[in-house]
């Protein structure tokens, strides 16, 4: 499977993959709660599991919502991302 | 569960059920008790409520609609009365002369004043204090409308109904609307009434808003539904119907059960049912922090915690370590853990995630 995962600054956890995809995971998910734009609180399910990128790889919470990979603060905060002129993104990692 | 690696919690984790052991012996111990909760009506006590005066006044029917005051004010009442053990005093001035007549012949006393709403519960604590107001709106409204009305996406004030926006600058504890509309219309307007609410959530910010949706065309019970919201928790309005509006918390236990059960048929994972089993354990967490998590906040700011129901606490200073704790001492999913400030250590979300 290839999909884009898309860096936001603003949300403030590690990962987020597309609700669509629980049905593939076998693990039984946590309970938690994920503080919306808008400010809306909805509870939904995650796993603590690994997110590796390049050299990279560490813990982190990966929840289940909406449709699209997010990769949030607790994983960028690790990252140097540097984007060149919309042609090319430059990651370094923190050791 | 995956447990932090780190040698002081394993220590802690260890610790915790000797420690508890202490408790019971009268020995300090981080196993604690929240001294004073705050009083705050549950769902079910609503629903509990609801039932009992539809069966003690109706037969088990519902109130006729000029009998929807009378219906109001017994249920300001009683709501007050489980939130107080203090002399309380009934407020209110029913418009119709049946109404009057039949919360008379029942005995219900009152002050023929109003006070803020249709009908207010005071209780004197060195000056007057509001416990209760309700409001009762049987106006046909906007269902009747001539011109068909947007939903109120855009935030604008026209849709929603005028006695449920004045309730929310009522200064009571509790706030409660009970609404007379169509089975029809029933629905729909919950949905109008959840966006209100969560339009002018800062009107509410520290008060508990109870809704009771009441077909005024049929005495089916099955079609009343109830409105739950919990001040400052962003969890917003939500409804439910009467009968589920009865049943207990969900126990850690029942919620782990479950979502094992769910969880092992691929086709259960995203189900409705799954959300619903989810729902539970949200307004029973969202209880928890109102009732302890924010009496709590005041002398441990920035600490995490593990609360169960009943008020006992742990302390840690991260999630994982108050979960591990939380988990080892009272159960999987026994306990609410949350950081004990304003927002409760809850990832956000970036504006793009508004319709997430």
């Amino acid at each position: 499977m290839e999909e884009e995962a898309f860096p936001d600054t603003g949300f403030t956890g590690g990962v987020i993959i597309p609700r669509a995809l629980v049905e593939e995971i076998d693990a039984r998910p946590h309970w938690g709660e994920l503080r919306l734009g808008n400010q809306a609180i909805v509870g939904a399910s995650y796993w603590r599991g690994r997110v590796a990128i390049g050299d990279l790889d560490l813990p982190t919470e990966i929840w289940a919502l909406g449709d699209e990979f997010i990769i949030g603060r607790k994983v960028l905060d690790r990252m140097e991302v540097c984007f060149e002129f919309g042609e090319r993104v430059r990651l370094r990692f923190d050791r | 569960m995956l447990l932090p690696d780190s040698a002081a919690l394993q220590e802690k984790l260890m610790a915790a059920p000797v420690l508890a052991e202490k408790e019971t012996s009268g020995v300090a111990s981080p196993l604690r008790k929240v001294s004073m909760p705050r009083r705050v009506l549950t769902r079910r006590d609503l629903a509990l409520a609801v039932t009992a005066i539809l069966d003690e006044w109706f037969g088990s029917s519902c109130p006729p609609l000029p009998l929807t005051e009378a219906f109001l004010m017994r249920l300001a009442h009683d709501l007050a009365r489980g939130l107080t053990h203090r002399q309380t005093f009934l407020l209110a001035s029913p418009r119709s002369e049946e109404a009057q007549a039949f919360v008379a012949a029942r005995g219900l006393e009152f002050i023929p004043e109003r006070f803020q709403g249709d009908a207010t519960v005071l209780t004197t604590s060195g000056g007057l204090c509001s416990q209760v107001t309700g409001v009762a709106d049987t106006d046909p409204g906007i269902e009747h409308a001539p011109i068909p009305l947007r939903r109120p996406d855009s935030g604008s004030d026209a849709a929603y109904p005028w006695p449920f926006l004045k309730l929310l600058h009522g200064g009571a504890d509790t706030l409660l609307y009970v609404g007379r509309k169509s089975a029809g219309w029933t629905r729909a307007l919950g949905s109008l009434l959840e966006a209100g609410a969560r339009d002018h959530a800062s009107l509410w910010q520290d008060q508990v808003l109870l809704v009771v949706l009441m077909p005024a065309d049929t005495t089916d019970r099955d079609a009343i539904r109830l409105g739950y919201g919990l001040p400052g928790t962003g969890s917003g309005l939500r409804f439910l119907g009467l009968k589920p509006s009865l049943e207990p918390w969900i126990t850690g236990e029942e919620f782990t059960r479950e979502l094992a059960r769910l969880w092992a048929d691929r086709e259960q994972r995203d189900s409705p049912e799954r959300e619903r089993l989810y729902d539970r354990l949200f307004e029973r967490n969202d209880f928890i922090w109102v009732r302890y998590g924010v009496p709590l906040m005041r002398r441990n700011r920035g600490r995490w915690a593990a609360i169960t129901l009943e008020g006992e606490y742990l302390l840690g200073d991260s999630r994982e370590e108050a979960e591990a704790l939380g988990d080892e001492t009272f159960g999987e999913n026994s306990a609410y853990v949350a950081r004990l400030d304003e927002t409760r250590g809850i990832e956000s979300l970036g504006p793009r995630s508004a319709h997430a």
